[in-house]
């Protein structure tokens, strides 16, 4: 079980030209359980259109998709719940704003168990367990989402999709716009919900920092295709990067930098600031 | 004489709570300074009182010697200009020259004129080709470049980037950042609001904000030596420097310096 | 998605589109006028003459002009047949006998969806609506038996034809005058032509610029609403409400999850859009210039001169007449 892509192509109508595709020939599968996936690609890519389809709210122009059973191709099938796909997915928006219009977070985190026909008693109390997995206390649960900062804003609407407990979550830049501090606790979050419950985890994202320290699994589109489906690891050794204009982590470009000027033995792919000391204190202590 | 002079400048929203306390800055004309904070540290409160849209509670603002008040605002505000975090929200005409011209048409520039300037300053965002088109057409960056030629076409001498950067893609944003160096080469004073520390360092001074006061001011070279001060405000430094900070061997410290202060 | 043509604008070179947009809003509405006022059938066939010369003149298809009058187009065969029916003076022209009995509303409800099955496949859809109403025409005519529920005589006059006709053509000249406006004129420039034409009501304390700016400010971020909402409904399809899916009672709901948030995200912008003009030293009411001025050129006087005969000389025919 889990998300597979076959052969997907997406076009969307285009004023100037006469259809603009906007993933092409996509295959590609993500299993239920393990995976901790990165979606990495410049603005335009199509990697919105790619989540998209994860949970049926776009359909293929040509191509098939298999989510957890169903069958998705480009007409709509009668036979199909839609609706109930979105219960084995959970697709987090960008923009908190997009989502919030309760006047309570609790009642906020309800919406989606309750539209999922969750007796309201229980609804209150998957809004409870959602909200202290993103790391908010039960304070919060009476305050209005209105009022609350914007890394907290992100937290409930996070907590709001999780709260429909879904096999598979996405999330679509959910740490564009925070700060450094706030954006390594939502990272922290995500790997710890992916450990407790195993549960699969796609991620689109721009920093590479993030990509190389947390995932391990990166897939890469350029103009619609998959260019690159593989561990962060043979990414950042590979010249795909290159190719589509994207960035190195800080720590692979800071020790390249190191070995091309002082002309050092090193190993230049290190994940995190505690292994490139490591590796530097290897390199000087051998002279 | 500095170009812009802030004293003893406070503010709040509401009664209770302070959202600037005593802020007293010094900027030179063609400084590219960098205001460093995280979310709700009050940097974008700052900017919002530079270009005069909020006024202090207490404290002045002096501008080219002149002190910002509502009477000076209007012709003070010619001299800065100031680009906003969401490109979509600053887009105010229906095509690319109409948002060029918007803040001409205030100033009351002829139209000949006007063109003239658009037709130069679209040329030096790169955007001379995109004229006729609607916002709508435009990516996040080149959005973000009109609105920087619309300030520019009104002459402006002092640019402030309000986290301008934080909704680009990084290949976007390094464009922008790319175009902000040039623009501080040929003389404009620049102030960047940032929460990015790798896009503080490009600045001569950093000047960072934590709870609505000023915890560092300095040139970037000095400031970065002070890790308390990036900790207590939980900001990172950036991550060579803090592998510099860890280790002994006095070359590669070096190196890693230079890596850092790469412009 | 973000290419919806805002109005009816295509862009296009052509006679109209060089135009000053306040001579097209005077012309059209001084033609409209004369329109009105013309009295005869054979008048109008002049106008309408005229009407399509102008097309020509501008290199603009009759196509686009008919694609202008689909969305009436249901309008202008209800005001044929209500003429028709209602208007019992002069000659009898046809009269008829019309039944409804168990089979003739049978054959007309067959009929029906016989229609409506065949439109699904979406050609001819106008001529199939024709031949449906021709159908139960004929249906009510001749299925005739004798326990009528209803019959009623339908008498077709000559003057009833000729009111459809003359209101009918009347109808088509006003709408390829209106298209003619719409196809040729970006609406930037049709609010700044109604702006610059209501710049005199400022004496009575309407402000037509700021007016005018909050019209094309509107426009600008029409698409980027559209945009908005489409994501917002993505993101509420996410949590389980899916807008084509679910029961009524739970619309109510949906809708209001995809309302609240474009509000707020509207009061946001309006927040930012107005900083941002502000410190672009926008003052409302102030006195501003403009980068797109209204050019008054030699082909305006024209069209001015020819606006002007047509209105002189449908009062010169009233008068006569």
């Amino acid at each position: 079980m889990g998300i597979y892509f076959n052969e997907v192509t997406h076009e969307y109508p285009s004023y100037t030209k006469k259809t603009y595709k906007a993933i092409q020939n996509i295959s590609l599968k993500i299993e239920k359980e393990n995976e901790f996936i990165a979606l990495i690609g410049h603005t335009g890519s199509g990697k919105s259109t790619l989540a998209k389809h994860m949970n049926a709210l776009i359909f293929p122009t040509s191509g098939s998709l298999d989510i957890f059973g169903n069958h998705i191709t480009q007409k709509r099938d009668k036979k199909i719940k839609y609706n109930s796909i979105r219960k084995n997915v959970g697709l987090v928006f960008q923009f908190p704003e997009y989502q919030l219009f309760e006047e309570t977070v609790e009642k906020d985190i309800m919406f989606g168990p309750l539209n999922f026909k969750v007796p309201l008693e229980e609804a209150k109390k998957k809004a409870k367990e959602a909200l202290s997995l993103v790391g908010l206390d039960e304070s919060y649960l009476k305050r209005n989402p209105f009022n609350l900062s914007g890394g907290e804003k992100k937290r409930v609407s996070i907590a709001g999709i999780l709260a429909i407990d879904p096999d598979v979550l996405v999330l679509d830049e959910p740490t564009s716009g925070l700060d450094p501090a706030g954006r390594d606790t939502l990272m922290e979050l995500f790997l710890d919900i992916h450990n407790k419950t195993k549960k699969s985890i796609i991620i689109i994202t721009h920093d590479m920092d993030l990509v190389y320290k947390y995932f391990n699994r990166a897939l890469v589109l350029k103009d619609g295709e998959l260019s690159f489906d593989g561990t962060p690891d043979d990414l950042f050794r590979s010249d795909v990067l290159e190719h589509n204009h994207l960035d190195y982590p800080n720590t692979i470009k800071t020790l390249k930098y190191l070995k091309e000027e002082l002309k050092l033995d090193i190993d230049i792919y290190k994940k995190n600031i505690d292994e490139v000391i490591k590796e530097i204190s290897r390199v000087t202590s051998n002279e | 004489m500095s170009l812009i002079e802030v004293k003893d400048v406070s503010f709040s929203y509401i009664e209770e709570k302070q959202s600037l306390k005593n802020i007293n800055i010094k900027i030179n004309k063609g400084d590219w300074i960098a205001i460093l904070g995280h979310n709700g540290s009050g940097k974008s409160t700052l900017a919002k009182i530079l270009v005069g849209l909020l006024e202090p509670k207490s404290g002045t603002i002096t501008i080219d010697g002149i002190e910002l008040n509502q009477e000076t605002a209007y012709d003070l505000r010619k001299k800065i200009g100031i680009v906003f975090q969401n490109p979509d929200n600053q887009f105010v005409g229906v095509t690319v020259r109409d948002d060029i011209a918007f803040g001409m048409e205030n100033l009351c520039v002829p139209r000949k004129e006007m063109l003239e300037r658009i037709t130069y300053y679209s040329n030096k965002v790169g955007m001379l080709k995109y004229l006729d088109k609607q916002p709508s057409n435009l990516s996040g960056g080149q959005k973000q470049r009109v609105a920087i030629a619309g300030i520019l076409a009104m002459r402006s001498e002092i640019l402030i980037f309000d986290e301008a950067t934080s909704m680009l893609d990084p290949f976007t944003r390094n464009d922008l950042i790319d175009y902000i160096k040039l623009l501080n080469k040929e003389g404009f004073t620049i102030i960047m609001i940032t929460h990015d520390v790798n896009e503080a360092v490009l600045a001569d001074k950093i000047l960072i904000m934590n709870q609505g006061q000023i915890s560092a001011f300095d040139e970037t070279r000095n400031l970065l030596k002070n890790k308390e001060a990036f900790e207590q405000c939980h900001l990172e430094l950036p991550v060579a420097l803090n592998v510099a900070s860890k280790i002994e061997n006095k070359a590669i410290k070096d190196k890693l310096w230079e890596y850092t202060l790469m412009k | 998605m973000n290419n919806i043509i805002i109005g009816q604008y295509i862009p296009g070179k052509g006679f109209f589109y060089k135009l000053d947009p306040r001579t097209k809003i005077v012309s059209v509405i001084f033609l409209m006028i004369s329109v009105f006022m013309l009295e005869t059938t054979y008048q109008l066939l002049i106008a309408l003459g005229v009407a399509l010369l102008l097309l020509v003149i501008g290199q603009i298809s009759v196509l686009k002009v008919a694609k202008g009058l689909k969305p009436i187009f249901v309008l202008l065969i209800f005001t044929f047949v209500f003429q028709i029916a209602l208007n019992q003076e002069g000659v009898i022209v046809s009269q008829a006998v019309m039944n409804f009995n168990l089979y003739s509303v049978l054959a007309i409800v067959g009929a029906f969806i016989i229609w409506r099955l065949l439109a699904r496949l979406g050609k001819f859809k106008i001529l199939l609506f024709i031949a449906f109403i021709f159908g139960a025409y004929f249906i009510l005519r001749y299925i005739n038996y004798a326990n009528n529920f209803y019959s009623f005589n339908f008498v077709i006059y000559q003057k009833g034809i000729e009111m459809s006709l003359f209101v009918v053509i009347r109808l088509l000249i006003i709408i390829t005058f209106t298209t003619v406006l719409t196809l040729t004129t970006r609406p930037t420039d049709l609010t700044q032509g109604i702006e610059s034409l209501m710049r005199p009501l400022k004496k009575i304390g309407f402000n037509s610029e700021v007016f005018a700016l909050i019209i094309s400010i509107s426009l600008r971020y029409i698409p980027t609403i559209f945009d908005e909402a489409q994501k917002i409904m993505a993101a509420q399809a996410s949590r389980g409400a899916d807008f084509r899916e679910g029961k009524l009672k739970d619309k109510l709901k949906q809708i209001i999850s995809l309302l609240i948030p474009m509000f707020i995200i509207a009061f946001i912008r309006s927040e930012e859009l107005a900083d941002a003009m502000e410190s672009r030293n926008f003052v409302p009411g102030e006195k501003r210039t403009r980068i797109n001025v209204l050019n008054f050129s030699v082909i305006d006087l024209y069209i001015g001169v020819f606006t002007l005969l047509c209105f002189a000389g449908t009062i010169v025919l009233k008068v006569i007449t």
